[in-house]
C-alpha cells in the first residue's frame, strides 16, 4: 500500500520499487505523459469555465478579486489553474529525476 | 593500474563512468544501469577503443559493451564474477574494489534484469541485441 502512495504521490522517489533504472525511467516518462495529458485537459476545462462565465454575467461586475470570488464558474477556473500549476510542479520535477537525454524537449 | 588512484575519478560521485586514453580523460557521464556505456558505445565507440574504462558498477551485460567497444581494461568499483570472467575470456584486463557474486536488483530480490538476459551467453555480440531488448522491454514498463 505504502508503494502504491508513493507511486501515485511522489513517483520521482519510487525508484527503489524497480529492477533496474531503466525501468524506473520508463514509468516516470509514462507518468510525465500522463500528467502532461491532464493538464492540458485542466488548461481545456479551465477556457470552457471561463467563457462560460462571461457568457453568464450581466457585466455588472467588476474584475477585483472580489467579484471574481464571487462568480462560480471564474473561481472553479481558477482552482482548475492552481490544479494544473501542481500538475506542472509535478512534472517539473519527475522530468529533474530523468537522465538528460530522456528528458522532454 | 592503481585502483586506489582509478577510484578518484569519479570525483566523490560526480561521475559514474570515466574513459580515459593514454592518461587523459576522454570522456566522463553520469548515470545509472547500462544506459551511459550504452549511449557511449552507440554515439562514440571510437573513444572505447584501446581505453582505460572506469565504472562504479560493471556487470556481464555491460562488460559485454566494453568488450564490443574495444576497451583494453575496465576497472569498477563493483563488478559481479561474471563480468570479471567475461572480460578475462575476452582479453580485457579488469580490476575492482568489490567483487561481488551475483549483481542484484534494486529490490535485492533476484538479479539484476540485465545480469539475467546475459547470464547463459557465451559472446559479446550475441548479449548487445538481447541487451537492447530488456532496455525496451524495460522501458515499455513490462517486466
Amino acid at each position: 500500500m505504502k508503494d502504491f502512495f508513493c507511486r501515485l504521490f511522489t513517483p520521482w522517489s519510487a525508484g527503489a520499487q524497480f529492477d533496474a533504472p531503466e525501468a524506473f525511467y520508463g514509468f516516470l516518462l509514462g507518468r510525465d505523459k500522463l500528467l502532461g495529458t491532464l493538464r492540458n485537459l485542466c488548461f481545456g476545462i479551465a477556457l470552457v469555465l471561463l467563457v462560460i462565465g462571461y457568457a453568464v454575467s450581466d457585466g455588472t461586475s467588476g474584475y477585483s478579486i472580489a467579484d471574481i470570488a464571487n462568480q462560480p464558474y471564474y473561481l472553479i477556473a481558477v482552482g482548475v489553474m492552481v490544479l494544473a500549476l501542481l500538475l506542472s510542479l509535478a512534472m517539473i520535477r519527475i522530468e529533474k529525476e530523468l537522465p538528460k537525454e530522456m528528458r522532454p524537449k | 593500474m592503481k585502483p586506489e588512484n582509478l577510484s578518484a575519478l569519479f570525483e566523490n560521485g560526480a561521475y559514474t563512468l570515466v574513459v580515459q586514453k593514454d592518461g587523459a580523460t576522454v570522456h566522463k557521464d553520469f548515470g545509472r544501469g547500462v544506459g551511459p556505456a550504452l549511449r557511449l558505445y552507440d554515439a562514440q565507440p571510437e573513444l572505447l577503443k584501446g581505453a582505460l574504462v572506469c565504472d562504479t558498477i560493471v556487470g556481464k551485460a555491460t562488460a559485454a559493451i566494453y568488450i564490443l567497444g574495444g576497451a583494453s581494461c575496465v576497472y569498477a568499483e563493483i563488478m559481479s564474477a561474471a563480468a570479471a570472467d567475461f572480460l578475462n575470456a575476452n582479453g580485457v584486463d579488469c580490476a575492482c574494489k568489490t567483487k561481488t557474486e551475483k549483481l542484484l536488483n534494486r529490490q535485492g530480490t533476484g538479479l539484476c534484469p540485465f545480469e539475467q538476459a546475459v547470464l547463459e551467453l557465451e559472446k559479446p555480440e550475441d548479449c548487445l541485441p538481447v541487451i537492447r531488448a530488456t532496455l525496451a522491454r524495460l522501458m515499455a514498463g513490462k517486466k
